[in-house]
């Protein structure tokens, strides 16, 4: 959403972005400033709090029920239908190939063929380049900050990984 | 290398099952999930999403690939689901959670049903497809054939209700 | 459920693949996977991320690495998103631009508002970066970031 990002937020207008903070949809400068206004904002920081606890009960509650659920009878409790479904679609099929007795419909099929056959090959032409096969991972760090007690960065030599290490040592966790 | 979903699309248009059990059996929980939370009962769930995919597969024609599979799945599942109720061929329960083991998330868990009965059925299906499933409001726009800012207005009205319903166990 | 994980057929480099045509419309692709590392108990390496594989075992020592949840979106220059990540964390790009193959990103990973990681990084196109530690269930976290725009 786009939505001008401003320094130092009112509590009111903050609370107004929360939805969209909480569900990744705001511009990014003004997610950064919710974001910050909620670190240093404990009324503002409950309010988030509660609409991430419905989500969380929300998603679960859902997510249990889901999870009890045996799937396994799913396919074959439709497979018969869809069976039915694919049928009547050969038949549907058959009933062309009948009509294809006519010469002029059997070259108006052909061209036709033809077409949906360019279109196919057309269609399904690899637009996207596949992979880079050697893997190149390098990335510059321009800054980095961090509230945990501790941050390491470590590489990897073959294919330029970088790992940014938070250490949580000390916190009593 | 798993098949996308484009390409079971078009092999299951070839009249090839295997490539649709696979469609099913990749997205029927996913189905299933949105469709418990619209009818808040196993029993309908079930049936919806049987319904859902058999639709899905007649009209595999219009699915032109402008939006993914998954979102187009959505739609007839939410529509399905709409049908269902106006239809009313079973009274609504509230049931979800009835299998879960613990006597307190059972509580919670019949209470969340509850709330969210009581949306409207529009508003219902944007916190499922946001919080169950995850969607980004212009996939949820694109489920529900609406703006961008109706997902916005939508969600937040679902939320401050089930908040308001809620707010003693949240 | 919640983690409405998309079908995903090798992490990465399967993922940023499909969700290329999307990123040629102009965005990037950004695709955030949450790992769960740990120590102890029968080794694992779940499938899905076989394409990390030399990459893990060469940074790290932990036996198992379980992919929890994976997320793609397609994202507009200058445009945020916000990712779930297990734990109650969320994570926080905003693609600023491409140069020399390179996609500038403010990346920011929070835990209950607390910046646990602020950076801004230029990463290489289609690369991953990497960012772990954070404490997860039995184990640590480990966020895999890759970013694709053609």
């Amino acid at each position: 959403m786009a939505i001008a990002a401003r320094a130092g937020m009112t509590c009111r207008e903050v609370e107004k972005l929360l939805d969209l903070f909480l569900d990744g949809e705001l511009e990014a400068r003004t997610m950064r400033t919710v974001a910050l206004h909620v670190t240093r904002c404990e009324p503002c920081e409950a309010l988030l709090q509660g609409l991430e606890r419905l989500q969380d009960v929300v998603g679960d509650t859902i997510g249990d029920a889901v999870a009890e659920v045996d799937f396994a009878r799913f396919w074959p409790s439709i497979a018969a239908e869809v069976d039915g479904v694919q049928r009547s679609w050969r038949g549907l099929g058959g009933r062309v190939r009948a009509l294809a007795r006519t010469p002029l419909v059997i070259a108006a099929a052909m061209a036709a063929a033809l077409v949906v056959s360019a279109i196919a090959l057309w269609r399904e032409m690899p637009a996207i380049p596949p992979p880079p096969t050697v893997v190149n991972n390098q990335v510059r760090i321009d800054t980095l900050t961090s509230d945990a007690p501790a941050v390491a960065l470590l590489s990897e030599s073959a294919t330029n990984t970088t790992v940014i290490w938070i250490s949580e040592e000390g916190r009593g966790r | 290398m798993e098949r996308t979903d484009t390409e079971l699309v078009r092999l299951t248009r070839q009249g090839d099952r295997g490539a649709f059990q696979e469609l099913v059996e990749r997205h029927q929980r996913k189905v299933y999930a949105v469709l418990l939370g619209m009818l808040h009962d196993h029993d309908a769930a079930w049936e919806t999403s049987q319904e859902t995919f058999i639709e899905a597969l007649c009209c595999l024609d219009r699915f032109k690939g402008e939006a993914s599979f998954s979102t187009w799945l959505y739609r007839i599942a939410v529509n399905v689901a709409i049908d269902y109720q106006r239809h009313e061929r079973h009274p609504p329960r509230v049931g979800v959670a009835d299998t879960t083991v613990a006597a307190q998330s059972r509580e919670i868990g019949e209470r969340v049903c509850a709330a969210i009965a009581q949306l409207t059925p529009e508003h219902r299906a944007a916190i499922l497809l946001r919080e169950v499933e995850g969607l980004s409001y212009e996939e949820i726009s694109r489920v529900m054939e609406c703006a961008k800012g109706t997902v916005m207005s939508r969600l937040h009205y679902a939320r401050k209700k089930l908040q308001a319903q809620l707010q003693d166990c949240l | 459920m919640r983690a409405a994980a998309r079908p995903l057929a090798a992490v990465f480099l399967g993922a940023l693949l499909a969700a290329a045509s999307a990123a040629r419309a102009g965005g990037v692709a950004v695709t955030v996977g949450s790992v769960l590392a740990t120590d102890g108990g029968q080794p694992e390496f779940d499938p899905r991320l076989v394409a990390m594989k030399p990459q893990f075992d060469s940074l790290f020592r932990y036996s198992s690495y379980r992919l929890m949840k994976q997320e793609r979106r397609v994202l507009d220059w200058g445009q945020g998103a916000s990712f779930d990540i297990p734990g109650g964390r969320y994570l926080v790009i905003a693609p600023k631009e491409l140069r020399d193959s390179k996609v500038s990103m403010q990346v920011m990973l929070l835990e209950g508002g607390r910046p646990l990681v602020d950076t801004s990084v230029a990463l290489r196109d289609h690369g991953v970066l990497l960012v772990g530690g954070p404490k997860q269930l039995e184990g640590v976290l480990i966020v895999a970031i890759g970013a694709d725009t053609e």
